[in-house]
């Protein structure tokens, strides 16, 4: 207790943080670990985990672009929807294997966005949203119109999760099963997120959001890295969209709307965007919300769209940053 | 062929005016209110269902002044309740809450209106073809043309020549030089929303007549809006009209010649224009950044 | 060989001539001030030398080579950095942080998203050395945006110097500050132009601290150059003191 105090007068509560920031952590994975045991006693259900999981990642993935970078994307159910369609395309088309087709979903979102990257990275602010908005719409149509290979207005099925091959073995898929792929992917993508945020490249995302001025006149070219961040963040958010798409055996061109990517900014809102864990705390109070309201309303997007409303009024900092304001004051 | 090059640019023509009064209205509050509204479409739809249900008792003509100022006075009230306590704020929350809003409303007109679409009944003198060899041309797309003329027009005289237009571009420019200058800015960006909202509601009604109603009437013409703007340019009124009109009708041409490409052709413009001149064509470098 | 050499720069805006056929020279390991008063073309000065426009006429040279159509970014990696009126770091990081983030691009290491421990530790012994050359220890886990105007300006040159300038631009090092803070300030660039030998260019309007720590002053007036020398002639210079220290030595003695 002394020491605690003692700690926090002579510098910030740095030390004592870090402790019970890794205690808060590992308690997250253990929860996640064994999600199939205790989530069906308070009412839920597996497959609803997963879809938590792969906003999550999804939030998350955008996050290091939003929240970390400075780049408002307001777009980014353009990376999403291609992996889902990448995802099921190749089911149907090439190969029946499934880490094959999730490769491909990821990089069908990842290389799309490596590719919108550069129209983009000169903007800031009001003029970086609008375009990722209008691209992200770009792709909505092209889902739409391209009937013959996307199935159109209806979607896309005819796919479904294969089993997986490991070894000479074939491992069908259930509904546990498909968790813990999802949950290991997960854990891979929050641990890429972690090691960039603690790397120079983070650091200089970080830096590009605080003050883009500045880093200029170290030589830096910020455009780059804006680039890396928003390609980084496709990536990310394909890997999701495919495993979306295995989740439900479906995908349509909801995947690409407006509605989806700003749901996606206000997990990262939600849950805080300057924090970890923040992208994924939103993810599951917003699919938690979700899940429950459209069984109890058929005017749920009303009550989606105030939570949009109310998290901007009144939780600008993230639930987490409004605890730690709270525990502050 | 002639005659569909020119049914088709027509056409075109007609989206664009749409999409031009809609980019004009964000544009005027991109400008003064610093604020992407994304619920501008909402507005527009919410023009329309007014009209609408106003037409039984007022008209067609009577719907078409009384539909926009309702808009208006529910756009007015918006500001002053939601939009007021952002400005100043990152332009990603008020992004978000117009995204809240839309989403709101819509399923609001769906509860009330009905998820399906409703056709908007015209006059019949409006809507028979004028010549029979043009039978593209009737009174409504006259009548059509001719009121977004007169109320761009009005609106660029207005900005140019009144006393309040003449403050909206200072305070575009230079919001804490005529804030210091005693000019009431809290009114003043009320009064800008609200023109810029009075463009939607005229835009729903106009559009109505022209494409009929349905509840994501407001999401579907707020994209191409949002083309218009930064194929125009940011910061230029009228560069977001002549956008409006310029993908208008390179829409109305590809749906003629190639239907699946013709929402998609207006991105295509967009990412050509943002890598031949970033800025578009008649914007400035370095607004809103 | 001087370091850097101008020859007869004129910059022109429009109608207006902000500098008219400046000529002057500043040799390795000098410390220039730069004085005039407003408008009278330092600032326009600084931007030409760190490449932000080019001149109208003449030409810039350093290390001699000729860098008169040479990018801002280009210049920097040659060694010209500057600092502004304006503070620039990075306000929500703390002091170390804008340390390590300055130091990692000055090393290239920007885009890398895994360094190893080598690399690690280098970076981090660069960040201790910025900090002890800038005396900053006390408060490197402070929030950069919750120190004094002094101590943020101390991180801003702690930034600059992770670049290892061999020319350093600083236009008003101590401008708003109180007397604390400007004597840590001219300690700290005196220090860094005798112990670390960094050449240094710098605008002041304090002719306490001109007269006091400057090798050679350079007086600007009007966009041109008025005189040149070291203090002891600057202040025996008549035409300097009728346009300028006449009012400056008023304003002080009063």
């Amino acid at each position: 207790m002394s020491t605690m105090i003692r700690g926090v007068a002579a510098s910030p509560p740095r030390r004592s943080a870090i402790g019970r920031r890794e205690i808060a952590s590992g308690l997250i994975w253990l929860l996640l670990l064994l999600v199939p045991l205790w989530l069906p006693a308070i009412g839920g259900y597996t497959d609803l985990a997963t879809r938590i999981l792969i906003y999550g990642m999804a939030a998350t993935g955008l996050n290091l672009l939003l929240g970390q970078t400075g780049g408002l994307s307001f777009g980014h159910a353009a990376y999403f929807g291609l992996g889902t369609y990448g995802t099921g395309l190749f089911l149907i088309h090439v190969v029946p294997s499934l880490p094959l087709a999730i490769i491909a979903g990821t990089l069908l979102g990842g290389i799309a966005a490596v590719l919108v990257g550069p129209m983009v990275m000169k903007r800031r602010g009001i003029y970086f949203s609008m375009i990722t908005i209008a691209f992200g719409q770009m792709f909505y149509f092209v889902a739409v119109r391209w009937n013959g290979l996307t199935g159109g207005e209806d979607g896309l099925t005819g796919f479904s999760r294969v089993p997986l091959h490991i070894g000479s073995r074939s491992v069908a898929l259930g509904s546990t099963g498909y968790y813990y792929l999802v949950f290991g992917l997960f854990a891979l993508v929050m641990l890429v997120v972690w090691q960039i945020l603690r790397s120079p490249l983070g650091h200089g995302f970080v830096a590009a959001r605080e003050n883009a001025t500045r880093l200029r006149f170290l030589g830096v070219a910020v455009e780059r890295q804006i680039w890396a961040s928003f390609a980084i963040s496709g990536f990310i958010v394909g890997l999701a969209g495919s495993l979306d798409s295995l989740l439900v055996n479906f995908t349509s061109p909801a995947n690409f709307q407006w509605q989806l990517s700003g749901e996606f900014v206000v997990m990262c809102v939600l849950g805080g965007m300057r924090s970890f864990w923040g992208p994924f705390l939103g993810a599951v109070i917003f699919i938690g919300a979700q899940d429950y309201l459209s069984s109890v309303t058929q005017n749920w997007m009303s009550l989606i769209g105030l939570i949009f409303v109310l998290s901007v009024l009144f939780f600008p900092n993230g639930l987490l940053g409004f605890i730690r304001g709270r525990a502050r004051a | 062929m002639e005659l569909m090059l020119l049914y088709s640019v027509f056409n075109g023509f007609i989206v664009g005016t749409f999409y031009a009064l809609m980019a004009l209205g964000l544009s005027l509050i991109l400008g003064l209110n610093g604020v992407i509204n994304f619920a501008q479409g909402t507005f527009m739809a919410l023009g329309g269902y007014i009209a609408f249900t106003l037409e039984p008792y007022v008209g067609f003509w009577g719907a078409l002044i009384l539909a926009p100022l309702v808009a208006v006075v529910v756009g007015v009230v918006v500001e002053r309740v939601l939009i007021r306590p952002l400005y100043g704020r990152d332009p990603l929350f008020s992004l978000l809450l117009t995204f809240g809003l839309a989403m709101i409303v819509e399923d609001l007109v769906r509860t009330i209106w009905g998820a399906v679409g409703v056709p908007f009944s015209l006059p019949n003198y409006l809507n028979t073809p004028l010549s029979s060899s043009l039978f593209f041309l009737t009174g409504y797309r006259l009548v059509l043309i001719a009121i977004t003329v007169v109320v761009t027009g009005a609106l660029f005289a207005t900005l140019r020549y009144s006393r309040i237009g003449i403050r909206i571009r200072a305070g575009n420019a230079d919001l804490e030089t005529i804030s210091a200058l005693g000019v009431n800015i809290f009114f003043l960006r009320a009064a800008n929303f609200g023109i810029g909202i009075f463009l939607a509601g005229l835009a729903g009604i106009l559009a109505a007549g022209q494409l009929g109603l349905s509840p994501d009437i407001g999401s579907e013409l707020i994209m191409p809006s949002f083309v218009a703007i930064i194929v125009g340019g940011v910061g230029s009124l009228v560069g977001s009209v002549l956008g409006g009109l310029i993908i208008g009708i390179a829409s109305g041409v590809t749906a003629a010649f190639f239907p699946a490409a013709q929402e998609v052709v207006i991105y295509v413009i967009m990412a050509a224009v943002l890598i031949v001149r970033p800025r578009g064509l008649l914007g400035q470098e370095g607004l809103f950044e | 060989m001087s370091l850097l050499v101008l020859d007869s720069v004129t910059r022109r805006f429009g109608a207006l001539q902000a500098l008219k056929g400046i000529s002057l020279s500043v040799e390795e390991g000098e410390l220039r001030a730069i004085i005039g008063p407003n408008g009278a073309g330092k600032t326009t000065l600084f931007n030409l030398i760190s490449g932000y426009f080019p001149p109208s006429q003449g030409s810039i040279s350093f290390a001699g080579s000729v860098i008169t159509a040479v990018s801002p970014n280009a210049l920097v990696r040659r060694g010209i950095i500057r600092t502004f009126q304006i503070t620039q770091i990075f306000l929500a990081l703390t002091v170390y942080e804008n340390l390590r983030v300055a130091v990692e691009c000055a090393m290239g290491l920007q885009l890398r998203p895994y360094i190893g421990r080598a690399t690690r530790a280098r970076v981090e012994a660069r960040v201790d050395e910025l900090i002890e050359v800038t005396r900053i220890g006390a408060k490197v886990d402070r929030i950069a945006g919750e120190l004094s105007h002094g101590d943020q300006r101390v991180v801003e040159i702690g930034i600059a110097l992770s670049r290892a300038p061999r020319l350093l631009l600083l236009d008003e090092p101590t401008a708003g500050m109180g007397d604390e803070e400007t004597r840590h300030m001219t300690d700290l660039i005196r220090r860094l132009n005798r112990t670390n030998g960094i050449t240094m260019l710098f605008v002041e309007h304090d002719m306490a601290i001109v007269f006091g720590i400057a090798d050679r002053i350079t007086v600007l007036d009007n966009g041109a150059l008025l005189a040149e020398g070291s203090a002891a002639e600057i202040a025996a210079n008549p035409r300097v003191q009728a346009a300028y220290l006449g009012d400056a030595a008023g304003a002080r003695a009063a």
